[in-house]
């Protein structure tokens, strides 16, 4: 695959501390306890089945996890030189 | 990228051949459960008492622990990486960020065994279990991964 954009480091290590930061007890249960709307219930829902459909069994999700997993190393890595 | 030659359905199998007590936790026990999320790592529990032995099943993979035995039980957790990364909790029990105190003797007890390929089994907490231990952390993607599986238990799936 070959990819035609990747995101400068700044934006990586930004998107990193993020995700990565700690939500106290009571942001965390607001967050969890938000409802999904509609729309993001029918999304998460159509790429469930879709993933479930096209990936049987645990090892082929497994084995979808782990190229999944490598193509992000190299975007990650090379995007942090 | 080249890739290595790691081997998913190996791996649980050598890890199964052990006899370890080890529940395969985080992003990966939900993508076997049929989630659609992204990881770069193995997350496991492992009783307090089978540091060693699991050190030893996934030694021929060339993984190889971060810390002693002592220290990682000491810790709470150690890691074993080469190729791949494996997060590895070592705790008689854990709590959430809500303070829910989740004791692996219980999470064991309550596992559920999914066969990952013919003849190989690896152990997952229950869904309930799951969840919890995603309580774990308190990042937004822990959030947002309880509320994923929160959907998945809703729609009756994963169990």
């Amino acid at each position: 695959m070959t990819l035609r954009w990747r995101p400068p480091a700044h934006a990586v290590a930004r998107v990193r501390a993020e995700a990565e930061r700690s939500l106290s007890p009571t942001e965390f249960g607001r967050w969890v306890g938000e409802p999904m709307t509609a729309a993001e219930r029918e999304e998460a829902l159509s790429l469930i089945a879709w993933f479930q459909r096209r990936y049987r069994t645990p090892a082929e999700r497994l084995a979808y996890s782990n190229r999944a997993a490598a193509y992000l190393r190299s975007v990650v890595l090379l995007s942090s030189r | 990228m080249e890739g290595s030659n790691f081997e998913p359905v190996a791996f649980f199998g050598a890890i199964a051949a052990s006899g370890v007590r080890a529940v395969l936790i985080g992003r990966r026990a939900m993508i076997v459960l049929g989630l659609p999320v992204l990881t770069a790592d193995f997350d496991f529990w492992l009783h307090i008492d089978d540091v060693e032995r699991m050190n030893a099943a996934v030694a021929p993979f060339d993984l190889r622990p971060d810390r002693l035995p002592a220290q990682a039980r000491a810790a709470g957790r150690y890691v074993i990486e080469n190729d791949e990364h494996v997060d590895v909790l070592v705790a008689r029990e854990v709590p959430t960020v809500d303070g829910v105190r989740v004791r692996f003797d219980d999470v064991w007890a309550r596992r559920r065994e999914v066969e990952i390929a013919a003849g190989i089994v690896a152990a997952l907490p229950c869904l309930d279990d799951l969840i919890l231990t995603k309580r774990f952390g308190s990042r937004p993607k822990d959030a947002e991964d309880v509320r994923l599986l929160e959907l998945l238990r809703g729609e009756g799936g994963g169990e």
